[in-house]
């Protein structure tokens, strides 16, 4: 995709989300500049400025303890849950809402920027339910949440596999199956972002391969960004690349940059030495 | 040798308190036993004699009377069943109100304290929540119905309700803290309110820890004795509203059993063998339902 008709699709996702595009951020739809998470005193991440793009796949790769996952819960203030954990560094939605902001509107924010984990965490309820819960919160109407459920139910490529049990608990799904449930939960809401971190470690071959293919299918449909520990899955999907490494105790982006370009010639001297599997 | 010396010694050890812990384990399990068996020996007078029959066909309790001796117990297990209804039905809103308020509300300090509290709650004597019921609810009551005597229905479900909020509250405070942190993610995650997640995730998660305590509590309430003594007015009848005094089964067998004789003595065992059996099938309940579905994540 050449510049301009990302810019344009920028700011068509921007008119969609109603209010005007801020657009130093160029194509993204998370910008993201000097982030840090702090554990009580000790800073799991330091000063991470990222650009997130718009409807295409970021990956976020590097070793285990390195800040992945703690930045990607910081973009949607799931940071929030975990006493003691502060976050500082600005977040910017395409529209300019502030993440980090102390009066943000968390609840819908979490609706615009979805999360998917790494073992699939189904609510012990209904499939039906699981659906219900979260798009009665955000307000839908009942009649409506039906076909709003099946919609995303055949994105995932799950309806005819479940739709005679709908009334059944999501726990009698198989892993991969209840991973899919949850990223088509986390579609229902209409986000414009969804984080996955490390969704398909949990999952045995196949099903991680489906899950990995649906994750690529999302690709021009919502902005996208993954933490995965599986550097052939993060070439074989992702746009853009992210490495993380331990630099002073704390996590910090070494690079970043096109996929393409980073997993072949990468700049850092840490990251090349990952990514070509000698380290990490 | 020395070292083989010793390990034959430690297992002999081994061997004795083997025997000696088996032994203490078998009393216990041997003495509900026993105490069955004392209760069945006690009323088998009565069952031989074909009283189980007048035992719920007769309207009345009046097993002093000299013309007319009755032997109707109905009336006394209504009360009991329905005394410990009600104070399920105050305790139980008020226990996992108060369970989800320190889960998802308080300062971890103050759950702390208020946990604290209500262990201590747990031992205060019936006597003495008998005593306080006697003292300030019996005289609430009249004040409020004049023409009831106070000591009625609605007092012993106020009374045995307080006794067994501390079960429940602390009950359904276990049963919302083992919600697994993957489920209230998750509802984050989804940006859910509070409020629904406490309504739509974290109830319906600890239902089955809730319902243990609503049955533990049960069990409790129904033998409980000192404070219904107190409370309830100890007249045998069927009640008709909330103010009517009722005498539970329990108090039955406190009061009457100092000076029954015969009969009326196998007719008290037969109630305290119903209690038994009562809340032996509560505790059957208890460990053989079905479990609450797993709620962890993963899985097949």
């Amino acid at each position: 995709m050449n510049p301009s008709a990302l810019s344009r699709q920028n700011e068509l996702n921007c008119s969609t989300s109603g209010s005007g595009c801020i657009v130093d951020c160029g194509t993204s739809n998370l910008c993201v500049s000097e982030l840090s998470v702090f554990y009580r005193d000790h800073s799991a991440v330091r000063d991470v400025s990222l650009n997130i793009p718009t409807n295409e796949i970021t990956a976020i790769v590097g070793p285990s303890g390195c800040g992945k996952s703690s930045f990607l819960h910081s973009l949607n203030r799931l940071t929030d849950l975990i006493p003691g954990c502060r976050v500082t560094g600005s977040i910017r939605l395409c529209d300019g809402t502030e993440i980090t902001h102390p009066q943000a509107d968390i609840l819908s924010l979490r609706r615009r920027v979805g999360i998917v984990f790494q073992r699939p965490n189904p609510f012990p309820q209904s499939i039906r339910r699981n659906f219900e819960i979260p798009l009665k919160e955000h307000g839908w109407h009942n009649r409506d949440i039906p076909d709003r459920m099946e919609a995303v139910l055949r994105d995932v490529g799950l309806w005819d596999e479940v739709s005679d049990r709908l009334h059944k608990s999501a726990i009698a799904l198989s892993g991969g199956q209840q991973q899919r449930l949850c990223i088509a939960r986390a579609l229902a809401l209409d986000p414009e972002v969804i984080l996955f971190d490390e969704p398909c470690s949990a999952l045995d071959p196949i099903a991680s391969g489906v899950v990995e293919d649906l994750i690529h299918s999302l690709k021009g449909k919502v902005t996208v960004a993954i933490v995965t520990h599986n550097l052939a899955q993060a070439r074989r999907i992702a746009d853009h690349a992210a490495v993380f490494w331990v630099r002073d105790n704390a996590g910090a982006l070494v690079e970043s940059g096109p996929a393409a370009r980073v997993f072949s010639d990468p700049l850092d001297p840490d990251a090349a030495l990952y990514l070509s599997g000698a380290r990490g | 040798m020395t070292s083989s010396k010793n390990t034959s010694l430690s297992r002999s050890i081994d061997r004795v308190a083997q025997g000696i812990l088996g032994l203490l384990a078998l009393v216990s399990g041997a003495l509900v036993v026993l105490i069955v068996c004392f209760l069945f020996k006690g009323a088998w007078p009565a069952i031989e004699a074909g009283r189980l029959e007048s035992f719920f066909a007769d309207p009345k309790w009046q097993p002093g009377s000299v013309r007319d001796p009755q032997f109707g117990v109905v009336s006394m297990l209504v009360g009991s069943t329905l005394v410990t209804l009600l104070a399920v039905a105050l305790a139980l809103p008020v226990g996992v109100a108060g369970a989800v308020f320190h889960r998802f509300y308080a300062p971890p300090a103050l759950e702390r304290w208020n946990r604290r509290i209500l262990e201590l709650l747990i031992g205060v004597p019936a006597v003495v929540f008998g005593f306080w019921g006697l003292s300030v609810v019996v005289p609430a009551i009249v004040r409020f119905v004049p023409e009831s005597s106070g000591q009625s229905l609605l007092a012993g479900g106020i009374v045995l309700g307080l006794m067994i909020l501390p079960i429940i509250t602390l009950t359904s405070q276990a049963a919302l803290q083992a919600v697994p942190p993957a489920q209230l993610q998750a509802a984050a995650g989804l940006g859910l309110g509070r409020a629904r997640t406490i309504w739509s995730i974290a109830l319906p998660a600890a239902k089955g820890g809730i319902g243990t305590g609503v049955l533990l509590s049960l069990a409790r309430a129904v033998g409980e004795t000192m404070a219904v003594v107190l409370v309830c007015g100890n007249i045998p009848q069927i009640p008709t509203s909330l103010f009517d005094p009722i005498r539970p089964v329990t108090s039955t067998i406190a009061l009457e059993m100092g000076y029954a004789t015969a009969s009326h003595k196998a007719l008290l065992f037969c109630a305290g063998l119903i209690l038994v059996l009562f809340t032996a099938a509560l505790v059957g309940w208890l460990s053989f339902r079905r479990p609450a579905i797993d709620s962890g994540t993963g899985g097949a």
